[in-house]
Parts: C-alpha cells; sequence; structure tokens
C-alpha cells in the first residue's frame, strides 16, 4: 500500500528527515510516535503530497507520490496538525465543497450518521469561524470519514475532541481497518497507539528508529514490559540507532 | 476547468456568507465603511468633473491640459498598480493560509494558481478602480461620449489594470525565486516605502507648480510643446490616453490601433504568467515556505527587572524586529520636510497672516500626529490581541499596564509633535505668545491622542489581519481617524475666538480665557478618558 524509500528532508539548514524508510500494508493502523520536532507531520505532509522531498521516494498503491499528482490524492485522506478551514462558510458547504472537489455523491443517510455521532446537527449550518477548536476538528473528521478514502493520514486527530467522538473515533477507526483500509497516525498519546495500532514507527531526530507491531518492539529491545511508554522511553532516551 | 470553477464558486460563497452571517455590528460597520466608500467615489467624481470642466474651458491650453492631466492620472495608476501587485501576491498566494489544504485535495495545480492570480489581480487593483472609474467616467461626461465610446474606454482602462497587476505579480514571483526569503515581502515593502518618500519628497522640492505657469517657459511655443508631449510613451496607460484622443476625434484608426496593443500586449502577459511564471511559482513557493531559517538572539542570564522596564524592552524590540513598522519613520519624515518646505512657500509678510497661519498649521501638525499614532498606536492592540491572555495571567494591574503602555509610546508621538511645532513656528515667524501657545496644545494633543489611540485599538481590534495596514485601513482605523479629525475641529474651534480677539487687538477678560480653556481642556479630557474608560472595561471583560 505504501513504501516509503529513503525519504530525506531540509528547512534552511536543519536536516528533518534522515533517510526514511518504512511500508505500511492496507488493514494497518501505522502509528508514528516521536518527540516534537522528530519529523513526524512532515513524513505525513510528503505522503499526503503536500510537500516535496528533497530525495527518496514514496510509493501509495504503487505509484509514486508528488505534490502534483492529483490522481493519488483521489484515495487519500489527509487531516493536518493545524487544520486551517474556511472560516466564512458553514459546515454543510465546506463538506459539499470538499464532495464537488473529490467529485463524490454526498450520501445523506451517512451524513446524518456522522452528524449525529460528531453531535454537529445544530451546527452544521453556521459558519465555521463560530466553531470551537474541537468542532472544526470533528467536521474535517466528517469530511473525510464521509469520503471512505483508501488511506487516512490523521496528524494529531484527537485534538479538541470530547469523550464521546475520542469513543466513536477508535471504534470507527478499528472498522476502516478490518474494511481493508490503511491508516497512518502521528500522534502523542500512547494509550491511543496502544489501543488501535497495529505497527508502530518510533522515530527520532528524522529517523525511523525502529518500527513493527507493539510485541515485535519489546522483544527486539528486550523491554519485558506490556507498557508502550516503556519502549518509548528506552528508544527516545537511550538514543538507539538501528 | 471544473476545478477551477469550484474553487470560484467557494470564494464567492465566502464572500456572500461575510455578509449573510454577519453580527449587527460587522453589518453596521459594513453599512459604514460602504457609505464612506460612495461619499468618496461620488466625490472623486464630482471633484474629477469640476477640474475637467474648469480646465476645459482654459483658452488655448485647455484641451492639451485635460488630455496631460489624464495621462498624468493613468500613469501614476499604472506604476501604483504594478506595485502593490508586487506586493499583494505575498499574502494571496505565498503566505495564502489555504494552499496547503488545496494542495491536499485531487485538484489540478494549474487550477489552483489560476484561481490565485485572479484573487491577487482582484486584490491588488479594486482600491485603484474605486479612484480611476470616477475619474475617467468624469473626462467622459465632460467630452459627452456615447455607452459605445463610454464602454471602448472602459475595456481600456481594464486591459491596463490587468497588465500592470500580471506585470507586479510577475515581478513578485521573480523576486522570490531569486530571493526565496519569508523576510522578502518586508524587504520590498521596506524599499518601496523609502523610494516613495524620497521620490515625493523630491518631487514637491522640485517645485512642480512652476510647470503649470506658462510665464517659467521662455516661449510661449515651449510652454504648448511641453504640454503636448507624450506621458510615459511606451507603457500602457499612454496608450489608453491615445484610445481617449481617438475617441474625442472620432478617429477609428488610433482607437483601434491601441486597442490591439492592449489586447495583444495583455494576451502576452498573461500567456506567460500562466505558463513560463505557473512554473516558476511552483518552484519558488516551496523555496520560501521551506525556508524557516531562524534568527537566534543572544542568549542572556535572565535577571529580574521592574514590569515597565519588561514591557517597554519587549515594545522596543518587537518594533526594531518588525520593519514595516519601524520604516514608517521615513514616510513620517518625509511628510514632516514637505510639509515645512510648503509652509515656507507661504507668503507670509503681515502680522495677522502670520498667526492665522500658526493657528491653521496646528492642525495640519495635529492630522500628522493622528497619522503617526494610527500608525505606532493603534495597531499595538491588534498586533497583541492573541497575547492579551498572557498579560491578563501576569501579576500586573490593568491601570498599569495602560499606563506603562502610553508611556513607552508617548516618546515617539511627542518627538515629531515638538519637532514640527516648534520649526513652524520658527520658519513662520510668530511671536512668543503664539509660539507657547501652539506648543502647548501641541503637547497636550500628543498626549490625548496618544491615549485615545491605544484606547480604540482594544476597542476596534482587528483580530486577523495578513499585514499591518490591514489593521490601519479597518473599521477602527477609519473610526480613529474620523473622531480624531472631530478632536481637532473641535478643539481649534473653541480657542478661534481667542485668536481673532488676539489678531484683532481686542482686549480679553480674564474669565473668557477661563472659559474657552476650560471648554478646550474638556474636549481633550472627553476625547483621552472615554475611549480610555471603555478600553479598560473591554480588556477586563473580553480578552
Amino acid at each position: 500500500m505504501i513504501k516509503v524509500v529513503d525519504l530525506c528532508k531540509r528547512f534552511g539548514n536543519k536536516e528533518v528527515l534522515k533517510k526514511i524508510n518504512f511500508e505500511v500494508n492496507s488493514c494497518e493502523v501505522f502509528v508514528l510516535l516521536g518527540p516534537n520536532g522528530a519529523g513526524k507531520t512532515t513524513t505525513i505532509k510528503i505522503l499526503a503530497g503536500i510537500l516535496e522531498a528533497d530525495s527518496g521516494e514514496v510509493y501509495i498503491l504503487g505509484e509514486k507520490m508528488s505534490v502534483l499528482n492529483t490522481k493519488l490524492k483521489k484515495h487519500i485522506g489527509y487531516l493536518p496538525d493545524e487544520p486551517y478551514i474556511y472560516p466564512k462558510l458553514t459546515g454543510k458547504e465546506f463538506i459539499e465543497f470538499v464532495f464537488s472537489i473529490y467529485e463524490k455523491e454526498l450520501e445523506n443517510e451517512k451524513y446524518k450518521f456522522f452528524l449525529s455521532q460528531f453531535e454537529l446537527e445544530d451546527a452544521i449550518n453556521l459558519p465555521i469561524e463560530t466553531y470551537s477548536k474541537g468542532m472544526k476538528q470533528k467536521l474535517l473528521l466528517m469530511s473525510i470519514f464521509l469520503r471512505e478514502p483508501d488511506l487516512y493520514l490523521l496528524d494529531e486527530p484527537l485534538v479538541g475532541l470530547d469523550p464521546k467522538s475520542i469513543s466513536f473515533f477508535k471504534k470507527y477507526i478499528t472498522e476502516l481497518k478490518n474494511k481493508g483500509k490503511t491508516i497512518i497516525l502521528c500522534t502523542h498519546l500512547l494509550d491511543l497507539a496502544e489501543q488501535l495500532s497495529t505497527k508502530i514507527a518510533i522515530i527520532y531526530d528524522g529517523r525511523v528508529i525502529i518500527y513493527g507491531s507493539k510485541q515485535y518492539l519489546s522483544e527486539y529491545l528486550n523491554v519485558f514490559s506490556d507498557s508502550l511508554e516503556d519502549i518509548y522511553i528506552k528508544v527516545t532516551q537511550n538514543k538507539i540507532y538501528e | 476547468m471544473n476545478d477551477f470553477l469550484a474553487i470560484t464558486n467557494l470564494n464567492i460563497k465566502i464572500l456572500l456568507n461575510s455578509i449573510k452571517f454577519a453580527t449587527k455590528t460587522e453589518k453596521i460597520r459594513g453599512v459604514f465603511i460602504n457609505f464612506i466608500g460612495i461619499i468618496f467615489f461620488i466625490s472623486s467624481y464630482i471633484i474629477s468633473y469640476e477640474v475637467v470642466i474648469y480646465i476645459s474651458t482654459l483658452p488655448v491650453i485647455g484641451s492639451l491640459f485635460v488630455i496631460r492631466i489624464l495621462a498624468l492620472g493613468f500613469l501614476s495608476s499604472f506604476v501604483m498598480l504594478i506595485f502593490s501587485s508586487i506586493i499583494i501576491p505575498f499574502s494571496t498566494m505565498f503566505e495564502s493560509e489555504d494552499f496547503h489544504f488545496l494542495f491536499s485535495l485531487p485538484v489540478k495545480y494549474e487550477s489552483i494558481y489560476l484561481n490565485k492570480i485572479m484573487l491577487t489581480i482582484l486584490r491588488a487593483s479594486w482600491m485603484i478602480l474605486v479612484i480611476i472609474i470616477p475619474f475617467t467616467t468624469a473626462f467622459a461626461v465632460v467630452k459627452n461620449f456615447n455607452l459605445l465610446k463610454c464602454l471602448i474606454l472602459l475595456l481600456a482602462v481594464l486591459l491596463k489594470i490587468l497588465i500592470a497587476t500580471t506585470i507586479g505579480i510577475m515581478i513578485s514571483i521573480l523576486l522570490s525565486y531569486f530571493f526565496p526569503s519569508k523576510k522578502l515581502k518586508n524587504f520590498i515593502l521596506v524599499s518601496l516605502i523609502i523610494f516613495l518618500s524620497v521620490v515625493y519628497s523630491v518631487l514637491r522640492f522640485s517645485q512642480p507648480e512652476k510647470l503649470l505657469k506658462p510665464e517659467y517657459f521662455p516661449e510661449v511655443f515651449n510652454y504648448l510643446d511641453f504640454l503636448s508631449q507624450p506621458v510615459a510613451k511606451a507603457f500602457p496607460s499612454w496608450w489608453v490616453v491615445e484610445i481617449f484622443k481617438g475617441l474625442i476625434n472620432n478617429d477609428v484608426y488610433l482607437v483601434t490601433i491601441n486597442l490591439l496593443k492592449l489586447v495583444i500586449s495583455g494576451v502576452i502577459i498573461f500567456i506567460l504568467i500562466f505558463n513560463v511564471f505557473r512554473k516558476i511559482f511552483y518552484k519558488c513557493y516551496f523555496l520560501i515556505s521551506e525556508k524557516n531559517k531562524t534568527k537566534f538572539y543572544k542568549d542572556k542570564i535572565i535577571k529580574l527587572k521592574s514590569a515597565f522596564f519588561v514591557i517597554a524592552t519587549k515594545e522596543i524590540k518587537t518594533l526594531l524586529r518588525e520593519p514595516i513598522q519601524w520604516v514608517q519613520f521615513v514616510i513620517v519624515v518625509a511628510l514632516s520636510l514637505v510639509y515645512i518646505f510648503n509652509i515656507s512657500k507661504l507668503p507670509l509678510d503681515v502680522k495677522y497672516v502670520k498667526i492665522t497661519v500658526s493657528f491653521l498649521n496646528l492642525s495640519g501638525i495635529m492630522f500628522i500626529l493622528t497619522a503617526i499614532v494610527l500608525r505606532f498606536v493603534f495597531i499595538q492592540p491588534s498586533l497583541e490581541y492573541k497575547t492579551y491572555w498572557l498579560i491578563k495571567s501576569f501579576p500586573l494591574s490593568v491601570k498599569k499596564f495602560f499606563f506603562i503602555k502610553f508611556l513607552v509610546y508617548l516618546p515617539i508621538i511627542l518627538l515629531p509633535g515638538l519637532i514640527l511645532v516648534i520649526t513652524s513656528s520658527l520658519v513662520i515667524g510668530v511671536d512668543r505668545v503664539i509660539s507657547f501657545f501652539s506648543l502647548g496644545i501641541i503637547l497636550l494633543s500628543c498626549f490625548v491622542l496618544t491615549i485615545a489611540g491605544y484606547s480604540l485599538g482594544i476597542l476596534f481590534p482587528k483580530k486577523d489581519y495578513k499585514d499591518i495596514p490591514q489593521i490601519e485601513t479597518s473599521f477602527g482605523g477609519l473610526m480613529f481617524v474620523i473622531l480624531s479629525f472631530c478632536y481637532i475641529v473641535l478643539c481649534l474651534s473653541s480657542m478661534a475666538e481667542l485668536i481673532r480677539k488676539y489678531i484683532l487687538g481686542v482686549k480679553i477678560l480674564s474669565i473668557e480665557i477661563f472659559f474657552y480653556f476650560l471648554v478646550f481642556f474638556m474636549i481633550n479630557f472627553i476625547y483621552a478618558f472615554t475611549p480610555l474608560y471603555y478600553a479598560r472595561k473591554k480588556f477586563i471583560e473580553e480578552f
């Protein structure tokens, strides 16, 4: 589904990604973990075709991803870490806009379902500028879930969400995985990673230090504990490189 | 094409929703701003019409002069459009907030680019259109143009605008390509401001009014020759003038050839910007957005300092690190120099004229001070809006915070105020009484305008802005200018009778002096402390 090969990215003098490599298959929830500034968001942005890599390649569904690859973008649902939504549009108009761009029909039943799950019924016809941060996040998630893309790239998806929406999010992600979709999550929440992930990649200082299932990570690192926290701390504190 | 229409449709929806979902306050603001706009539009037309009518009736030179004025108007608007189109792409294209979102969609890059170009052309040209349409219409009406001629002229003007804005955008893209830095916008703005200030001062000091007087030319023939010369012949602005001339004389050839020149240039430039520059922009957009070299300032040991010192240091550092703010001092200096120069050129031989000019001069200085307060003080609350939660979380009283702000900004207003009033008094050559009187009034107005400026800035903050001029031209900025105008008029009106008696040498009773000064101080008190009271209340309740 996704193959990332020797991905490098530099911002000015700072090398943000230093030869990142990983592979993600269908029916997987792949979680990118790492401290702030490790390169998670940059990786996700390159996967989403928002940034161009300096070198290295990204293959999605066997096709090379680039900023100009609009065909591939139709298969992706991307949620940025700092989302911008047009403040003067209403929630419904935003959804309609997204659907007209993706050339998809909006299914009324599904639309109503997500509205009620995210409790946006009363707000959907109001301008987005009146929304709280959490409501904006729900609207964006809704616009992605409604489309049912093949690949979900979600950067810090739980920011601002209320407990009910978090619970729904977790259930829905599991459902998507079972349906054969691929999900890449970027998060700092270890419990979320633990609950949802099929594979975890720990990025540190622009490199993927290690990736695999939680069980594989703990065995490989000799962490005799059930906690992902112990694995994460061992990798990031001891700076284990490859 | 579908993508392009979808994005354009989105922009139209955004515009319509900003009207549909406007709050009551926003609606009042909108109506008020539109009202001011309409007044401006109509008055531009009336002034242009009167000027053209007057000039047309001048014997011999009338018709030449009309063409000359039209040519200068078109040329200056052409140059202004290029300048504004160099700056606008930074907010509509390079720093566009929705670019990342649009790139994440399966939308063709060409559609996004074309949409952004259209948006930039609109944003760069609407203000010029508001001025140029009534200006051109006045000329067309005076020359009795029929509908077809008006439409041809409108088409020519629109083509000129399209060419100018497209050239500006191309320059902006080229500059960004060769100097990919987020600071490029600031650099261009600073350079343009300095350049325009210098050009303005040089033009004024060269006394262009002499060119309007035939006696400055050795022969009348030279003067007529000067008037009939083309203004910047190679520029599209002159082609529009030629079309105008052709329409007056029913010269179809002249109209067609110049219209063709405009159309062909427009098509070539549009092909260039859509094909060649689209590729350059693609490269430089990523170059700019990825260049985030951070300048590290010296790491100093943190020492405990007083609140005043800490806030004042922060204000000064912020000011110095934002070139768009400090470069405006250059404009202030240029304006002040030209202002003093204008006064020095006035024929001031008689005492009463000197006193009258000196008194009226106070309004001029107070207007300059209003402009300075608008540029340096009024904008501060908007710049700091998102950090007020931090200030409010500090163990610092609102009163103290406001007082510190006032102390920091007062010198910026006081210095030019004092320099202007002292220099102009010396240039005019008024007596000591009027000199001290002027000094006192300006001194007090510096205090009042600073307090009012900061308070109104808090009352009408521009929360979402892309650059500082947007704060200055916001509804609040307009309110501050209008209120300050009323304040200046009221202040000077309250003192006018005293000055009249002083000029006439009539004895002034102490009770009269007390009364007029009481009114004067009350006006000052009201303008300073009413906004301050409400600003403090808003600061406590809202931010």
